[in-house]
């Protein structure tokens, strides 16, 4: 990029600064050679000759010049390699940026395809072939028929189905569910998508630092009740110990301790979800205790845009 | 012979720096190079009987013309003739003083008599010449490199 950055005369600053220190070595050797045929006595007697000193003076004070230009176009030329560097990496993240977009264009695209055809189905009220579909959309969604005490299929059906699917998840991987639900109905000013967020988020999260335990130290407990006129919703692992700086970054866009299985936009997202109604959500880990989500709203009785 | 050997350093001249660059000039333009540069270092030794300046004064000439023949006779840009010129100049003043001088001091050659003695000037100048060959056979090596690099 440096040959792109040119002025006036089509020199870029580096071949300015090559030139400067190019004249300031010929000038300095020129002067000490001069110097030494003079002493020698190697010039002709006919010949006028520069006086020494003055030949000093001048040598210091072109030098000196020429240093201090050298100077300058170095400082240029160093905020220029910077700008270079902040450039190159901008444009890197903005491939990235575009690259991630196109792929999210296009998996939107075939989602809006298959909510098509799930609601056709559920309009045309086939269910057994709504479940196909879904079933062959995903691998991921099996449940057991089971009833989980403390929600109401009727009036919570979405968390409902989502801790199904989770619940079963979990037995595949011998993962043992605490679940304390006590006034889920207080949560019906959340729209469903994003409760669905939330604990979707919380919970996978939780069964993948609980999966790379040992199976009698895999638990998680989920706790939904109402304290002091706050709304609480905690999910606990009992995960490794994560220390604080982890902590405080975990909530960033792009943050993943989970490498190449993870994206940063999980908690991102549950992050925002929580705040955007007017709740709280805070993280503490304990060693040989585990990893606590906790989530507070205040106001609960308010009414939210869905 | 004197006057000739003007023409010899110029050919050398020429050739050397181009060469470090990869420019190849035609014959046409190397000769007319040669002839131009050659007759510039004759009539700019000559300038001190002329005007009273100081001795080296023609060294800054002689730059000044380098890269306007560069320029204008081999077709090379302003900025590769003057890098041409400026690195031409520094091998031949460093050569000058770690090779030329001793030797002059030794052999009790004066500028006076590099200008009178034709034996005095065939030492001094192919002293003069050698860095310029070697420029030549170094920028011959580096492009042959360059050309295997390439190849490969």
């Amino acid at each position: 990029m440096s040959k792109t950055i040119k002025n006036t005369n089509g020199f870029t600053k580096r071949e300015i600064f090559i030139l400067i220190l190019l004249m300031q070595i010929l000038l300095s050797t020129l002067a000490v050679v001069y110097y030494c045929y003079a002493e020698l006595g190697i010039f002709a007697d006919y010949f006028q000759i520069v006086d020494p000193s003055y030949l000093v003076v001048m040598l210091l004070i072109v030098c000196g010049t020429l240093g201090g230009l050298g100077l300058y176009w170095f400082k240029e030329m160093s905020i220029i390699e910077e700008q270079e560097k902040t450039y190159e990496l901008q444009s890197t993240k903005l491939r990235q940026m575009m690259e991630a977009n196109d792929l999210l264009s296009s998996q939107k695209h075939d989602f809006l395809n298959s909510l098509q055809v799930i609601w056709g189905l559920a309009v045309l009220n086939d269910k057994e072939k709504v479940v196909n579909y879904i079933q062959k959309l995903t691998d991921n969604l099996k449940c057991d028929k089971i009833e989980i005490t403390g929600i109401k299929k009727d009036e919570s059906p979405y968390l409902y189905t989502l801790l199904i699917n989770k619940l079963h998840k979990c037995k595949g991987l011998s993962i043992d569910v605490d679940l304390e639900l006590h006034d889920v109905e207080k949560l019906e000013f959340i729209n469903p998508i994003d409760i669905v967020n939330i604990f979707g988020n919380l919970i996978d999260n939780a069964i993948y630092e609980v999966s790379k335990l040992s199976l009698d130290a895999r638990k998680i407990c989920i706790d939904i009740y109402e304290e002091d006129g706050y709304i609480h919703a905690e999910v606990f692992n009992k995960g490794p110990h994560i220390n604080d700086e982890v902590i405080d970054k975990m909530f960033l866009k792009g943050f993943t301790t989970k490498g190449s299985d993870g994206s940063g936009i999980g908690l991102y997202n549950v992050k925002n979800i929580v705040e955007k109604y007017n709740g709280t959500i805070s993280v503490s880990s304990e060693e040989e205790y585990g990893i606590n989500f906790h989530i507070m709203f205040s106001d609960y009785g308010k009414n939210f845009v869905r | 012979m004197i006057f000739l050997s003007n023409f010899i350093h110029a050919w050398f001249f020429c050739i050397a720096p181009l060469t470090l660059f990869n420019y190849k000039p035609t014959l046409r333009q190397h000769m007319l190079f040669t002839l131009v540069y050659g007759f510039s270092v004759y009539l700019s030794r000559r300038i001190y009987e002329i005007l009273p300046v100081p001795f080296g004064t023609h060294t800054f000439i002689l730059i000044a013309i380098s890269v306007a023949l560069f320029v204008f006779v081999c077709k090379v840009s302003f900025k590769i003739s003057l890098l041409c010129s400026i690195i031409v100049f520094i091998v031949l003043v460093v050569s000058d003083g770690i090779i030329s001088l001793p030797v002059m001091n030794l052999l009790n050659i004066t500028i006076k008599s590099y200008d009178e003695s034709v034996l005095h000037r065939a030492i001094v100048l192919s002293l003069g010449i050698v860095p310029l060959v070697i420029m030549v056979l170094v920028g011959k090596l580096v492009n042959i490199k360059k050309q295997l690099k390439s190849a490969l």
